[in-house]
């Protein structure tokens, strides 16, 4: 079930477009990744599914409410910006945003407790916020977002700066979310974590998508790209193969990029009757990569 | 309606709970407090103050027994003590000298030479002070008074004509103020207190609505710019829209200035019942009181908050709140004027401005000068059609500037804010 889709969105600040014709969607159970480099206008994306800037073009459908407004209290969302009441005491923060984001009364203090104590914070309840360590601070803004249990999530850069403790912890967090059903979109620059979270991958560049697609679907585009092999014999003549664009050899072990269109079937034909193939194997692209030359290609022809 | 009421909530315990506010809670009733007392306390004081030097070389041929007499008397009286020598003989030049270098030293407080013919003809007394020392002033008319009425003994004497002749002839004639109300006809004698009620009472009127109006300001301004400065901002966006805050906002601050002048109000009128006075403050003036307040806090308010949105610091806003600020002092500082003469064109001109409008027309209001319902109507809907036309302008800045961070914004990049969509 589609929680969250947007149909041709755009958004644009006097002459530069954040965001043009944006299409996305992303399903309960599900962890999109919203990624691209900074200034691609994703959180210029994410402000305007909160309803916070208004799109110029476009249609916003949140968890089946035309208006993002009225879906307010389903949602959840930790911002890239984010802060807290520096003086405030650590549970009366969270009932405090419980009680905005429409947790009922009764519920508020139950809620509050058990937060705390998923955080490992239930000793710091009646800290105030500025006495906090940074990554304490994070993870209770974390649980800020999380408190009225969200049917979506939205988290801008939700893992930046934590310890590995705290993220593995924040990662089963996100990902009981998953499981309970929660739809999740998730910004983020680190490839790997991408890579280990989502399931389906949005990349986007200068406000366009450039590439969309299940996290296989996207790296099975470019399955054919790159071969390694380790091979028996004189291999001088993989130089010459016209679909072979780049060839590096370390030892016995050869690495080979493969022209666009070129099939690594051919290259194995060609390999077979010349030298002994001891191993062939062919090279998925790390997410790291794709980002990398998916976005550095699309530079390359914008300018 | 909840989020409204859960924002304000907070906004009224967070401005509560400052030491800020608990300071300027008590600080006015304090300094009301201990201006009243003072004031009332002035005679008490100046008996127990430390006895007033001073030295008088006398000139005129037996004028000093009616000298001595008169201090005499004065120092037996309320007010503070005189000590006091007079020299009549010896060398003048070398005693004047000694006793003005002892008023430079600070050990003689006066020193008074009378002129040989200050009776008869047109001589001086010449008095010699110490620079710089403003309080001996207050001695001086007093010093002037007791000798004035040594030379009029004296010079009774003369004329052989007795003291007390003149003064029954020159007795002044007793005189009694009666104030007549227009609408219940009724006579009222005042005394000295109900004319200073008189004027306390749409003072106190007006201090009063100035401090919740004002008072509020800091609060206002710290909260919107401590969330956005520390980026709150955008988590809150994400549960209320920006008119559900700034609603909750308006409604929590409301609630702070009602109950702070609810509380100054009750002890002022406690206090004046304790003093004895009396106080005879009719319920239209609270329902006008009230009304005008409400409407001129959601105003400023709104102003206040558009204000903040598109600073990132305090000191950011002051420049901007200055021409609001010195619009909301005029009545500060034109009261006098505006009692003096409720119905003049100035004290007209300032009820139609709507940020002056509270102040002024509470002045108006208290100083019992009938005002004509129709001005006072016409007031009033000025001053109601300017808030939700400020609140929808503050609205639209506070939606787009509390997300603005860097530059602060021009007033003309403002004005477009306000026509976008």
């Amino acid at each position: 079930m589609t929680a969250l889709m947007l149909d041709g969105v755009s958004k644009s600040f006097g002459a530069t477009a954040a965001v043009s014709n944006l299409n996305l969607s992303v399903q309960r159970g599900c962890i999109c990744g919203l990624l691209g480099p900074n200034g691609a206008g994703k959180t210029t994306t994410i402000r305007m599914i909160m309803d916070i800037i208004v799109p110029d073009h476009g249609r916003i459908d949140v968890l089946g409410c035309a208006s993002p407004a009225a879906a307010k209290d389903r949602l959840g969302y930790l911002p890239e910006e984010r802060g807290l009441y520096r003086k405030m005491k650590v549970l009366q923060t969270l009932k405090y945003f419980a009680a905005i984001k429409g947790v009922p009364d009764r519920q508020l203090d139950g809620r509050a407790r058990q937060w705390l104590e998923l955080m490992g914070a239930s000793s710091w309840a009646n800290r105030r916020i500025e006495e906090l360590s940074k990554g304490m601070q994070q993870k209770i803004q974390f649980a800020v977002a999380c408190i009225n249990e969200p049917e979506l999530l939205i988290l801008d850069e939700p893992l930046a700066a934590l310890d590995p403790i705290n993220l593995d912890s924040l990662k089963s967090i996100i990902l009981s979310f998953r499981s309970r059903g929660t739809a999740i979109l998730l910004s983020t620059h680190m490839m790997h974590e991408a890579e280990e979270l989502c399931d389906h991958i949005v990349l986007v560049n200068k406000g366009r998508s450039v590439l969309q697609g299940t996290l296989s679907e996207v790296r099975g585009r470019r399955q054919a790209d790159t071969v390694v092999a380790e091979l028996e014999g004189d291999s001088a003549f993989l130089d010459a193969l016209p679909f072979v664009a780049a060839v590096r050899r370390d030892g016995q072990a050869v690495e080979m990029s493969l022209r666009d269109g070129a099939d690594s079937q051919q290259l194995l034909a060609a390999m077979v009757p010349r030298v002994r193939v001891i191993s062939f194997r062919l090279k998925m692209p790390t997410l790291h990569e794709i980002f990398v030359r998916t976005v550095g290609g699309s530079d390359a022809q914008g300018s | 309606m909840r989020k409204v009421l859960k924002i304000a909530c907070r906004e009224f315990l967070d401005t509560v709970q400052t030491k800020m506010f608990l300071l300027s809670f008590l600080m006015v009733p304090l300094i009301a407090g201990i201006i009243w007392y003072t004031s009332k306390n002035q005679g008490q004081a100046r008996k127990n103050a430390t006895a007033q030097k001073i030295a008088i070389t006398n000139l005129v041929e037996g004028l000093s027994p009616d000298i001595q007499s008169v201090f005499q008397k004065h120092n037996s009286g309320k007010a503070g003590r005189i000590e006091l020598t007079v020299t009549d003989s010896g060398d003048f030049q070398a005693i004047s000298e000694q006793e003005k270098d002892l008023v430079r030293k600070g050990k003689l407080d006066l020193y008074v030479v009378l002129d040989k013919d200050i009776a008869s003809e047109r001589g001086k007394m010449l008095i010699y002070t110490r620079q710089g020392r403003s309080a001996d002033m207050a001695i001086v008319p007093t010093v002037q008074n007791l000798i004035n009425q040594a030379v009029f003994n004296l010079r009774c004497r003369q004329n052989n004509v007795p003291p007390e002749l003149v003064q029954a002839i020159r007795r002044w004639v007793p005189s009694e103020q009666i104030s007549l109300d227009e609408a219940s006809g009724k006579e009222r004698r005042d005394k000295g207190d109900m004319l200073a009620t008189r004027y306390m009472v749409p003072f106190f009127f007006m201090l009063l609505m100035f401090m919740g109006i004002f008072s509020q300001n800091q609060h206002i301004l710290t909260s919107v710019i401590e969330e956005k400065s520390s980026r709150i901002i955008e988590v809150l966006l994400s549960a209320v829209s920006p008119f559900q805050l700034l609603a909750g906002k308006i409604v929590g601050m409301g609630g702070v200035g009602l109950m702070v002048m609810g509380i100054w109000a009750a002890t002022a009128v406690a206090a004046a019942r304790w003093q004895g006075l009396v106080l005879d403050i009719p319920p239209r003036m609270i329902v006008y009181f009230v009304l005008y307040y409400v409407l001129g806090f959601l105003l400023i308010t709104s102003i206040l908050a558009a204000i903040g949105s598109v600073c990132n610091t305090l000191k950011d806003a002051q420049s901007l709140i200055m021409p609001i600020m010195l619009l909301l002092i005029l009545p500060m500082v034109s009261w006098p004027n505006i009692l003096q003469d409720p119905n003049g064109a100035w004290s007209r001109v300032l009820s139609f401005v709507p940020l002056t409008a509270p102040m002024v027309m509470i002045l108006r209001l208290a100083s019992g000068q009938s005002i004509a319902v129709v001005e006072i109507l016409a007031s009033l809907a000025i001053l109601g059609a300017s808030v939700p036309a400020a609140i929808w302008a503050g609205g639209r800045i506070f939606r787009t500037g509390i997300l603005l961070y860097g530059k602060r914004p021009s007033l003309i990049e403002m004005v477009h804010w306000l026509r976008s969509r």
